[in-house]
């Protein structure tokens, strides 16, 4: 009985995670619980970046091999949503129905900024290129600029999939330092003078306009650019089913407990992507300052087409809105009121940000559907 | 690294987003005129044709009832709930005066907002 006694706990110190931890894994528990003090303590997005970390530290306890890719695991089934390109488009469906397009209804020009936001994308395509990258992991780690996170999850998981880790935590992490990277290079940029113009008063939009809006701009997107049908027709359905106000319980269910469904299974998957021999690598801390400089070129385009725009209309437009650009709603138009007020304190950008803002959501979703369009041969 | 394909692929990226996004600033500008809210006048003459040359003397301003406040509701109360009609008729057209604020007796033993609430959840059944 003993002996028994003796060899089943010799069993299990052996099958223990203690005797079969590799220093890797324990490096990424320790990134895990960072990240985890991060969203808890720090507040960094912690919607997402707490399921991501704790998927992360749940992919790497030994033994165990709950992650994403160990097939019969409950992760790996959950992860299915992401690898089929599932879970972003409903994330977008919640979004949709929780955004207000009216202000960029009410200033379609907002669009030029949204779209300038972008350029970030491909700059960082070609600098991914330039360290080596393959065609399509270029791609996905450009998308970190667009500043969206299930654009960059859903891109990624086309062209990329084994990068899907790294590239969440860096979208995810940079959204969450908006407010951190944005306002020097606004400053930078931008005169006091700009700085403190004040805008007029945006036109109210009819409910008959938000209520096209939604259905016009799928046709359009989705005739152009087929690849981003998934992403922007679920998007424009959610604000469809918003602004039509006749199916509010479907509304209530697509940005509350679908939405929180999805966010959960989304993060713990793509956290669980991010084993040690995956994420410990140079690739990742590549990613990492690619992602910032994505984000840089992003805002600072954004900014310099707000400047044009304010030299265009003889100095009615405040170039600050055009930061706003990079999607990340609503912090990027957030920023752009803090820093405008910084000058004057009267001045309210908020509304006017807002569009270039959600205008930059639309922006991404194109972006990423022209990157899969054009990349998906090269996905090896 | 091959410049050519690099360039092909920043360049096809960038026009097409900015052509997609134009074509739907073109859209949304043909929107907001055809269906945007126009400002409105007075009677639908141009401002300038209406405007009056010489200031009108002042009407005498008309004599305004008191509202009956029932005891026990405060002037917060009354204040937040003006601003709810306010809020609910636009703000436009005609001018709405609350003649009287008065608590409402309980409809079958259920408070208003408990009945709301059970109508909303049963509704659509």
């Amino acid at each position: 009985m003993f002996e028994m006694f003796v060899s089943t706990i010799k069993d299990i110190a052996v099958n223990s995670g203690f005797a079969n931890i590799s220093w890797q894994q324990a490096v990424m528990l320790i990134v895990s619980c960072v990240l985890l003090y991060l969203a808890i303590v720090k507040q960094f997005e912690p919607l997402l970046l707490l399921p991501i970390a704790f998927g992360m530290l749940l992919a790497n306890i030994p033994v165990a091999a709950l992650n994403s890719h160990s097939e019969g695991s409950l992760l790996y089934y959950l992860y299915q949503g992401v690898k089929l390109g599932i879970y972003p488009p409903l994330i977008f469906l919640g979004v949709g129905s929780m955004t207000d397009f009216g202000p960029l209804i009410a200033n379609p020009k907002s669009f030029i900024l949204g779209a300038a936001a972008q350029v970030g994308i491909f700059i960082t395509f070609f600098g991914a290129l330039a360290l080596g990258f393959e065609p399509a992991e270029a791609g996905s780690i450009g998308i970190i600029g667009g500043a969206d996170g299930p654009t960059a999850i859903f891109t990624t998981s086309k062209l990329a999939p084994h990068l899907l880790g790294a590239i969440a935590v860096a979208a995810y992490s940079y959204m969450a330092l908006v407010p951190v990277i944005q306002p020097p290079i606004m400053k930078l940029l931008t005169t006091k003078k700009e700085r403190a113009v004040v805008m007029q008063q945006l036109r109210p939009v009819s409910k008959r306009e938000k209520i096209i809006f939604p259905i016009v701009v799928t046709i359009i997107v989705s005739f152009i650019v087929p690849d981003a049908t998934a992403l922007v027709g679920m998007l424009m359905l959610g604000n469809l089913m918003r602004e039509c106000g006749v199916v509010d319980r479907l509304t209530k269910t697509a940005n509350n407990e679908l939405m929180n469904i999805v966010t959960i299974f989304l993060g713990v998957t793509v956290g669980a992507t991010a084993t040690a021999e995956n994420f410990l690598t140079l690739q990742t801390l590549q990613i990492i300052v690619l992602g910032v400089i994505a984000f840089g070129f992003g805002t600072a385009f954004g900014v310099i087409f707000g400047k044009i725009m304010y030299i265009a209309t003889g100095g009615k437009v405040n170039p600050l809105i055009g930061s706003a650009g990079v999607s990340a709603v609503p912090m990027a138009a957030r920023v752009s009121q803090r820093v405008g007020q910084q000058e004057n304190p009267t001045n309210f950008l908020l509304m006017h940000a807002m569009g270039p803002n959600v205008a930059g959501v639309i922006g991404s979703a194109v972006a990423a559907g022209v990157l899969i369009n054009v990349l998906t041969p090269y996905v090896k | 690294m091959d410049f050519a394909f690099a360039f092909s692929v920043i360049f096809t990226g960038i026009v097409i987003v900015f052509l997609v996004l134009l074509v739907l600033i073109a859209v949304m500008e043909i929107m907001g005129r055809v269906l945007g809210e126009k400002p409105k006048t007075p009677s639908g003459g141009s401002p300038e044709k209406e405007a009056p040359k010489v200031a009108a003397p002042a009407a005498p301003s008309p004599v305004i009832k008191k509202m009956e406040v029932e005891d026990g509701i405060g002037d917060e109360v009354v204040a937040v709930i003006s601003a709810a009609i306010a809020a609910f008729t636009g703000g436009a057209g005609k001018p709405v005066a609350i003649r009287r604020a008065k608590s409402v007796k309980a409809a079958g033993g259920r408070a208003s907002w408990s009945l709301a609430g059970l109508q909303e959840n049963t509704q659509p059944f």
